[in-house]
């Protein structure tokens, strides 16, 4: 029984002395500030879709992620939702879907009225095994939602193959993997899997697990897309029941466009890219904490959610304007990068000309 | 984190959510797609042996081999560990009920 004393279970010393914390979301003092300021001036929410804070935040993360269109949601699950209704998903469309993701990846897909078809995991890194995906597709399928799983990016050359050839849209949900560039395009091809790296890490300051994308508003970015993009912005507008949907002002992300401020992530101290996740948090942050944002700050990350939030873009084919818009949906909070130019794809798994599939739909 | 294909929403007769109607039945088959364990082996493998730190906000590089030294630790003495989680089981049964 002596034999045990070292185990730190029973007071031997512990080989990790100093635990790192886990303060989430990390809230500094500017933000509290700068939607303190927002309320003060009433900016509060609203009317249009493009305004304020939010329409900054969206131009800062498009000239970030070098795309065209950004849509800020309230959460990466509201990004999501927003994706699959802005596809114009038919009752009963199906939805290739990883089953090893977190739940928010496929729920929106009921609230669509789509069905989730679920495909099994790549046994190395847990992602959608593109080698599983093509006998789960019928003549009811209509697009296919991958998730690249804790910073390891799909086999997005085998999805886009198949959702070519299939005339598939895609929609990737990048919340973790936010941020995130391949690294090059020979590499890409040579090691057959890609690395995946948040933008903050090459600049010298976040890592993976802490990255501020994962706390961002969702966006949307849609390529050649307005439909697409009028479609998902819809969602979150006139009706009052999804409200919570579209990112409205005060919120305590919208500061300074987050994008920009990732890769300033400090190497020391609170990550400062990522904001709270529901109106209730400027409140707490202002030390104005009733008991909603006391059970909100105890609330406990759910499993497998580091992000909690997910983000989301679209990406859609560039050219052929008499072409269903929406052929191609990249989502994810990843994408992103080096100002979009890489993102998690590489050129030659992104085609850009009009040969890409007509698809069907 | 389980695979979605071994959660009720995915193995109940009835859908989460009915907005509209039962979207299963427009789907291929008309008929709502359940799963049972073992429909995806792989991912059920994945996971079963997939383990996930927090994502921490601290910076965590300078104690990352802390960690593998902790858990490289956990390994060696997962005899003992065992052990004294059967004593502890032992000692305070769980209440039946």
């Amino acid at each position: 029984m002596s034999g045990r004393r070292d185990l730190a279970l029973l007071g031997g010393d512990p080989v990790v002395p100093n635990a790192p914390s886990v303060r989430w979301p990390p809230v500094t003092e500017d933000d509290a500030r700068l939607v303190a300021d927002m309320a003060l001036a009433g900016e509060l929410s609203y009317y249009g879709r493009r305004e304020g804070h939010v329409r900054e935040l969206e131009d800062k993360f498009n000239a970030y992620l070098g795309t065209r269109y950004a849509l800020a949601t309230s959460s990466g699950t509201a990004a999501l939702h927003s994706a699959y209704f802005g596809l114009g998903l038919e009752p009963g469309s199906e939805v290739l879907a990883p089953t090893y993701t977190f739940l928010a990846t496929v729920m929106p897909l009921f609230v669509v009225n789509a069905v989730p078809v679920l495909v099994d995991a790549d046994p190395t890194t847990g992602n959608i095994d593109p080698g599983d995906l093509e006998r789960h597709v019928t003549d009811r399928t209509r697009a296919i939602v991958v998730t690249h799983l804790w910073g390891n990016p799909v086999d997005m050359p085998a999805i886009m193959e198949i959702a070519r050839r299939r005339g598939l849209m895609v929609v990737e949900d990048c919340s973790h993997a936010h941020g995130a560039t391949c690294d090059g395009r020979a590499s890409w091809h040579v090691r057959g899997r890609r690395r995946l790296q948040p933008a903050g890490q090459e600049a010298g300051g976040g890592r993976p697990g802490r990255h501020p994308g994962h706390r961002q508003p969702g966006a949307l970015r849609a390529r050649r897309a307005a439909g697409t993009l009028q479609r998902a912005g819809i969602r979150g507008r006139p009706q009052r029941d999804l409200r919570p949907v579209r990112v409205h002002g005060l919120r305590p992300e919208l500061p300074d466009a987050r994008p920009g401020r990732r890769d300033r992530q400090p190497a020391d101290g609170p990550a400062g890219g990522i904001r709270g996740r529901a109106a209730a948090q400027p409140r707490a942050s202002l030390g104005a904490a009733g008991p909603r944002a006391r059970h909100r700050a105890s609330w406990p990350e759910p499993p497998g959610q580091p992000a909690g939030v997910l983000q989301l873009q679209a990406d859609v084919p560039r050219r052929g304007p008499r072409r269903a818009p929406d052929r191609r949906v990249r989502g994810g909070a990843a994408g992103g990068g080096r100002a979009g130019r890489a993102g998690i794809r590489c050129r030659r798994c992104t085609p850009r000309r009009s040969s890409r599939t007509s698809g069907r739909r | 984190m389980p695979p979605l294909h071994t959660t009720p929403i995915f193995q109940d007769e009835r859908p989460p959510l009915i907005s509209h109607g039962v979207p299963e039945t427009l789907a291929s088959g008309a008929e709502r797609r359940t799963y049972e364990p073992g429909s995806f082996p792989s991912s059920e493998a994945y996971a079963a042996r997939v383990l996930a730190l927090p994502a921490y906000t601290d910076p965590v590089r300078d104690v990352l081999d802390s960690f593998v030294a902790a858990f490289a630790k956990v390994a060696e003495r997962a005899d003992d560990l065992h052990r004294y989680a059967a004593e502890r089981a032992a000692a305070s049964p769980v209440r039946a009920g």
